[in-house]
């Protein structure tokens, strides 16, 4: 199996469309991260291994569905702890412990949820974020999830603009996906469907999350 | 440690077909991406019950190296 990569920690740039240069009001991190499901399928990373037992918590491992979601799941662990500015550890880090950031997602029910505890909402709390959000696509073959957080500064307002500016980013021409491939090393394929968002089978809605420490 | 049982063990972690690793096989855990480092940092924290970091790995050069690192964190315990 052919594996991508990541080449470096850099979040990708979210574009306000009337402004190019800067990020949505309130933004404090992005994080973006992407996954092959079949990586998930394997004898190296199924559900009970030490790296299952180890990742995912136990209700993440009873929620655990198959490759998809489990894929799904870790890119958002992956992405947060990006927008959090620390990566992911084990329990030494650097970064943050992989379950001080609990995700549970339901690939059927279009849903998913994230908890920060422990030194991820320590970290967050640091950074001055209020809340975050995570936004995960699966298409059977890829998973991908974009997670910002966002600053208390303006309450509310201030994080409505920021969602706003992420969708924005989003949905542009020059979209997230392209912005997040460009982290990736190698070609990827013309046919990817991740490139196409139209072809993506079962992305899931926005899921706005409050931080408590 | 039984360390020709955790070499199997690596490998299997790492999906490279069995018997590929030998002791003097490059780690080469530079070329990790997240999914790597924490599969086999699992791997180690509950076959040897030794906690290691990803900048661990990273100074050990190769797979004997690591063994070595390995039996010192075990032996300090």
């Amino acid at each position: 199996m052919r594996r991508w990569i990541l080449t470096s920690w850099k979040v990708p740039e979210l574009r306000d469309s009337s402004d190019a240069s800067t990020p949505g009001p309130g933004v404090t991190g992005l994080g973006i991260d992407l996954e092959y499901v079949a990586r998930f399928a394997g004898s190296a990373l199924a559900p009970s291994t030490a790296f299952a037992r180890q990742v995912f918590s136990a209700r993440e491992r009873r929620a655990w569905n198959g490759p998809a979601a489990a894929a799904s799941a870790f890119t958002a662990k992956e992405a947060i702890a990006k927008a959090l500015g620390t990566g992911l550890c084990l329990r030494r880090g650097p970064g943050v412990p992989c379950r001080d950031i609990e995700v549970l997602v339901d690939l059927a029910a279009r849903n998913v949820a994230v908890e920060l505890r422990g030194a991820a909402a320590v970290q967050a709390a640091r950074l001055g974020a209020e809340g975050g959000s995570a936004w995960c696509w699966c298409d059977g073959r890829v998973a991908c999830t974009i997670a910002a957080l966002f600053s208390g500064n303006g309450g509310s307002a201030s994080l409505d603009a920021g969602l706003a500016s992420v969708r924005r980013g989003i949905q542009g021409d020059r979209g997230i996906y392209e912005t997040g491939l460009g982290l990736v090393s190698g070609t990827v394929p013309p046919t990817s469907p991740i490139r196409t968002r139209a072809s993506a089978a079962c992305g899931i809605s926005p899921y706005f999350w409050r931080i408590s420490a | 440690m039984e360390r020709d049982s955790f070499v199997t063990k690596l490998c299997a972690a790492l999906e490279f077909p069995a018997g590929s690793l030998t002791e003097k096989s490059p780690l080469n855990s530079e070329a990790w991406d997240s999914v790597d480092l924490l599969n086999v940092i699992s791997l180690i924290d509950e076959d040897l019950g030794v906690t290691v970091s990803g900048d661990d790995l990273k100074r050990c050069r190769t797979v004997g190296d690591l063994l070595t690192f390995l039996e010192g964190q075990q032996a300090a315990r």
